[in-house]
């Protein structure tokens, strides 16, 4: 990240204060979003999402595999970020490990629920092919292709994307009495099912500036931010998740206000999202 | 800068593609843009002595020029022209990054203070020289630098401070020389930097523009910074110092809204521009912000889809007139 000027420091926390950011924006408006599916055919679902310039892909592979023992009726799923040495050039080598692991955590409290598997955006029951011996295994990856700020909204949005457009195969599990070991498992290469993702939640990240929070900031504006709180709100405008980034304190009192802040922004981001998910399935259909 | 990507839909692609293709056709022939297969002619602009032709491949001494779109370079050699016998050439890579030459004004950014200098960062292969020499001193005396003033080097520039400088020659390992000896060049404050690919900005006379109507300082470098800031009165020396404290009195010194709406719309209008690919005039930048005053564009949807399309349509009407009235006045 080009390190910026005390003038252009200045202008941008002016910007910030009086509701016009650098490119005209308001505080709490996103950049123009772009979704494209199906960017990676060998994944059973992927997507695309651009936020402005900055650019992350998501992919979901789904692989047979054995339930744990305390959830024997749940499938599993697991979810890792990695940044792309092209997108900046500090994520070379390993640079862009501690990024990662922190992307990767922020989601995985968002969207994969408690410890007991309560409350997680997919429905790991769904997921069981046959309980106690073979589940559906997801392998959630994100990958930052082109590093803008807010990469945290892009990657959530671009795995809601990516969890619409997989499609898992459909199974039929023949029992064979005699081995109680292994069942027989044929994987259909036709039938799918199809997620249903209205209940996958987003994740709207609030940067505070100065005494103001903005939406959806540029890396310029990130350079400037004190704190930032990522909230994680589902279509019911229920909190999912919550992230704390940044090393300044924050009074509750401002949490509060940062968390209806986002429930009442994260309600416009999903309408868009869910938009543009059934316009990419209108154009697939055709 | 960072591509903008647009998304459109099925219409606009349709609007866009027709209106780039126009654009393509009305390209006239003597323009620098046109590209030359083995033995055309190439017309010359008769006031440049020197062919300028970028992204080909010329062979020394043999009197062909290999031209295409291919990234290749090759030195300066001699082409021959029918029937105007021969011309300097100069053969150069597909002008992505910056090439510099005496007298350009350029903005870059300081990255480190050396002992009697600044180095900058100017989007060339290495970074520039500002010596301290090259400076006019806080207080204004042509006098030979110090010790003391070596040591105060970074209360005139620090790391990451954006400089607005002239070309002045190159060093001996090629890197840049500047001068910022008048009051115009200096450090710039109160506005937005701007990166856009170095050919989209040409030399012309002007490169420092103060638009009046709007207060703003639009300075166009031809390493493409481009600057789009608050207007900044050409001020005694003495002053530099106090402006310093006023910046850590934040709110009352914020730039005003209506300055900086029209600094949003000059940098968005250079966005949309530089995004498109077309070289940023001054007239370019103010028509594009003016039609997006008067189609009441709100600033930020300047960067979407809607507006991309409009301006690439106005900027093909535009030609066309332009070509239509050139025909007509013959």
């Amino acid at each position: 990240m080009v390190g910026l000027s005390e003038g252009e420091k200045h202008f941008i926390r002016g910007g910030i204060a009086q509701d016009l950011r650098a490119d005209g924006r308001t505080k709490l408006q996103f950049r123009p979003v772009t979704v494209e599916t199906g960017v990676i055919p060998q994944a059973n679902g992927s997507a695309r999402v651009r936020l402005g310039a900055t650019e992350v892909i998501a992919s979901v592979k789904a692989e047979l595999g054995k339930p744990t023992v305390l959830h024997p009726d749940k499938g599993k799923v697991s979810i890792y970020v990695d940044c792309s040495p092209t997108a900046a050039p500090i994520f070379e080598g390993r640079g862009s490990e501690d990024l990662s692991a922190e992307l990767s955590v922020a989601l995985q409290r968002c969207l994969l629920g408690g410890k007991s598997g309560a409350g997680a955006a997919i429905d790991l029951s769904s997921l069981i092919v046959l309980e106690g011996k073979a589940c559906w295994d997801l392998y959630i990856d994100g990958l930052v292709v082109s590093s803008d700020g807010n990469l945290l909204d892009a990657l959530a949005a671009a795995i809601k994307v990516a969890l619409s457009d997989t499609g898992i195969p459909k199974v039929n599990v023949s029992l064979n009495a005699e081995t109680d070991g292994e069942p027989e498992v044929d994987v259909s290469d036709e039938e799918f099912l199809q997620f249903d993702t209205s209940s996958v939640p987003v994740i709207v990240t609030l940067t505070k500036v100065g005494k103001h929070y903005i939406v959806d900031a540029t890396s310029e504006e990130e350079s400037q931010m004190s704190s930032a709180v990522s909230v994680s709100v589902n279509r019911r405008g229920q909190i999912c998740g919550l992230t704390k980034r940044g090393g300044a304190g924050l009074d509750p009192t401002v949490i509060f206000d940062m968390i209806s802040v986002a429930k009442h922004v994260s309600q416009r981001f999903i309408s868009l999202l869910d938009s543009e998910i059934a316009a990419a399935e209108a154009v697939m259909d055709e | 800068m960072r591509d903008l990507h647009f998304p459109l839909n099925q219409t606009q692609r349709v609007r866009l593609e027709a209106a780039l293709h126009e654009l393509q056709t009305l390209a006239p022939a003597a323009a620098s843009a046109a590209s030359v297969t083995v033995a055309d002619s190439i017309p010359v602009n008769q006031e440049d002595n020197i062919l300028k032709i970028f992204g080909c491949v010329c062979v020394f001494r043999v009197q062909r020029a290999w031209c295409g779109g291919s990234r290749w370079g090759g030195g300066g050699d001699t082409v021959r022209r029918r029937g105007a016998g021969q011309q300097a050439c100069l053969c150069a890579d597909a002008p992505a990054r910056y090439k510099p030459e005496v007298g350009d004004i350029i903005v870059g950014r300081v990255i480190e203070i050396a002992p009697k200098r600044w180095r900058l960062e100017i989007n060339f292969t290495q970074d520039a020289v500002l010596m301290l020499s090259s400076m006019n001193l806080p207080d204004g005396i042509q006098r030979r630098r110090t010790a003391v003033d070596e040591l105060n080097m970074r209360s005139i520039f620090e790391e990451n401070d954006v400089v607005c400088a002239e070309v002045r020659g190159f060093q001996h390992d090629g890197s840049l020389h500047l001068q910022a000896r008048s009051q115009k060049y200096g450090k710039l404050q109160r506005g937005q930097l701007l990166t856009v690919p170095a050919y989209l900005v040409k030399r012309r006379k002007q490169h420092f523009h103060h638009l009046e109507q709007y207060d703003v300082d639009l300075i166009l470098g031809c390493n493409g910074f481009i600057w789009v800031g608050q207007h900044v009165l050409v001020r005694e020396n003495t002053e530099l110092k106090e402006d310093q404290h006023k910046l850590s009195d934040e709110v009352d010194t914020f730039t005003s809204i209506e300055t900086r709406k029209h600094i949003c719309r000059l940098a968005n209008a250079v966005r949309v521009l530089s995004a498109l690919g077309f070289i940023l005039t001054i007239e370019l930048i103010i028509q594009t912000a003016e039609a997006s005053l008067s189609s009441n564009v709100e600033i930020n949807a300047m960067l979407g889809a809607e507006f991309y399309v409009q301006t690439a349509e106005r900027e093909a009407r535009r030609r066309a007139d332009l070509v239509r009235k050139k025909n007509g006045a013959r």
